[in-house]
């Protein structure tokens, strides 16, 4: 099951099923990749809230994020 | 009986030097050596053509006939090379092996490829790539996938898996890979291989094409640490024409070679696969016996620690599936049909993220720099895994995603510290090498180097190098 998240509240809310999956990717213009390999979709969405659900597993046992990023070396 | 397919660069340049060797000798003999190991069967070129070698064989004479008036252009003069088909070279296809950009003929040449034709080398082939540079199952590339000479049923690992194997099977002393979440070390890590990421705008990205901006790194794959330094001195500078490359200056990469490691702090991450159970134990036992090796060469050896690798692999993943997206949307919406599976499925995992997400994620990045800023305060360089998984057979699912798993490459994608993989010897199970990381400050490559090579040259094992299944026949 696919989760996906509202840009406006960034609240995760799960994609219940393949119908919703398909509405989120026609927003995005993406229904041609699904017309191609039918499924394919949902396993990369699967994918990123896979990782998604890392980041929100407590503990977070790394620093407190910066807004603005440090001096590193090298970038500009 | 000179062996070409195992000649270090920097002998062969030696050798040109000496009189001992022309260009035009030395390219023969490798495709003579690439001919009777047939390189079809390893699938590591994907443009090794008639023209292709006409057109090195005409700058292996250019290049001899230059020695000859005594026009020394460097270590690089005469060396045959490969190009991971991300690297644009002027008038040859930079297809990244996807179908999209078939006809993507290169207009002009990659900063570094122009840094290398001044330096005299000699470019052979394109070399294979997972599509796009994506990663993924060999089994689900459109393509050749390239074979692991060291062991064939064994993955090769990627995204830079023809260069990793050229390199290895000798048809070329060098190759440039790169590297987005792993793809030099990776694949290098699996064929014995010396591979660099360097520091991250330390290599100009121009005429690359790109899978994430903040993420993608150029560096070389060799067989010895001192070739891998000769090569990065070759592209390393900055290029105004790629807006994250540094101005940082340009040391001798090469010039600590040698000089022994009394007084320097080596940092040991070795939590995470010491407290992995299914760790393979042989890559464990490479590491810590390597460890010894640079204890008894003088280095003092200190525990380092890292908290959330699962959540800083996890911000590198997302990051790179932005990029990606962002990259290879317009593509994945007018021709999906001319992406493979495994890219397309790789690339779309961006699609999801909201721009919400896309700050969030920025901002913990920032977080996980300082912590690794952490991570290598009071050392000279840190020593890691680069993976701690078994090699996967090819056609093992299960294996090669647990694989994503049991690495520690991609926090320093993350961070943009440089970073190597160096073997430290070969499996008795599987037959394929072990390697350990080897992680520097920003721009302390060559610090880097001088604990590679201090490794290298007291390693305890020795290994005659990959045998491959050789069927005569033709090459393309």
């Amino acid at each position: 099951m696919a989760k996906i998240v509202d840009g406006q509240t960034h609240q995760h809310a799960w994609l219940k099923n393949e119908k919703e999956v398909r509405a989120r990717a026609n927003q995005l213009g993406l229904m041609s990749v699904e017309d191609a390999q039918p499924g394919i979709l949902s396993a990369s969405a699967a994918v990123t809230y896979r990782y998604l659900e890392i980041l929100a597993r407590p503990p977070v046992s790394l620093p407190e994020p910066y807004l603005t990023p440090p001096e590193q070396g090298g970038r500009s | 009986m000179i062996t070409f397919d195992s000649l270090s660069l920097a002998d062969a340049s030696d050798q040109m030097r000496a009189g001992g060797l022309t260009p035009v000798a030395y390219l023969a003999a490798l495709l003579d050596g690439i001919s009777r190991q047939n390189a079809s069967s390893v699938n590591a070129f994907i443009s090794l053509t008639p023209q292709g070698i006409d057109r090195a064989m005409a700058s292996a004479e250019q290049a001899t006939q230059a020695l000859r008036r005594g026009e020394d252009a460097g270590a690089l003069h005469g060396i045959p090379y490969g190009l991971k088909d991300l690297i644009d070279y002027q008038g040859v296809a930079t297809t990244g092996q996807c179908q999209f950009y078939r006809a993507n003929v290169a207009t002009r040449d990659a900063f570094v490829v122009r840094r290398l034709k001044t330096a005299g080398a000699v470019f052979l082939g394109k070399l294979a790539t997972d599509e796009l540079a994506c990663g993924g199952r060999p089994e689900d590339s459109a393509w050749p996938v390239p074979s692991n000479p060291w062991n064939p049923a064994y993955i090769t690992g990627g995204s830079s898996s023809g260069s990793a194997v050229a390199v290895a099977a000798g048809f070329v002393p060098f190759a440039l890979g790169t590297d987005t979440g792993g793809s030099i070390r990776n694949p290098s890590s699996r064929c014995g291989l010396v591979g660099l990421k360097p520091t991250y705008g330390r290599v100009s990205r121009d005429g690359l094409m790109p899978l994430s901006w903040s993420q993608d790194h150029i560096g070389p794959i060799t067989r010895t640490v001192r070739d891998n330094a000769l090569v990065l001195q070759c592209i390393a500078g900055h290029d105004a024409s790629d807006k994250t490359s540094s101005r940082h200056p340009v040391d001798d990469y090469a010039a600590l070679i040698g000089h022994p490691l009394a007084g320097m702090t080596i940092g040991v991450l070795s939590e995470p696969f010491l407290q992995d159970p299914d760790a393979d134990p042989e890559q464990v036992a490479g590491i810590m016996q390597a460890v010894e090796v640079l204890r008894h060469a003088g280095a003092k050896i200190v525990e380092r620690r890292l908290a959330g690798i699962p959540h800083i692999n996890a911000v590198a993943r997302l990051l790179l599936g932005a990029d990606g997206f962002a990259v290879h949307a317009d593509g994945l919406r007018t021709a999906p049909d001319l992406y493979g599976k495994g890219a397309r499925s790789r690339l779309l995992q961006g699609a999801w993220l909201s721009m919400a997400d896309y700050v969030d994620l920025q901002r913990r990045r920032a977080g996980i720099v300082e912590s690794i800023e952490r991570l290598m305060a009071g050392i000279d360089v840190l020593v890691t895994a680069s993976g701690y998984d078994r090699a996967p057979k090819v056609g093992d699912a299960s294996a090669f995603a647990k694989s994503y798993d049991q690495q520690l490459r991609m926090p320093f994608n993350l961070s943009g510290h440089p970073a190597m993989v160096v073997p430290t010897g070969v499996s008795a199970v599987t037959g394929l090498p072990s390697s350990m990381q080897i992680v520097g400050h920003y721009f302390d490559e060559a610090r880097m180097y001088q604990v590679a090579a201090a490794y290298e040259s007291q390693a305890p094992w020795s290994a005659p190098g990959p045998r491959l299944n050789i069927h005569p026949g033709d090459i393309a």
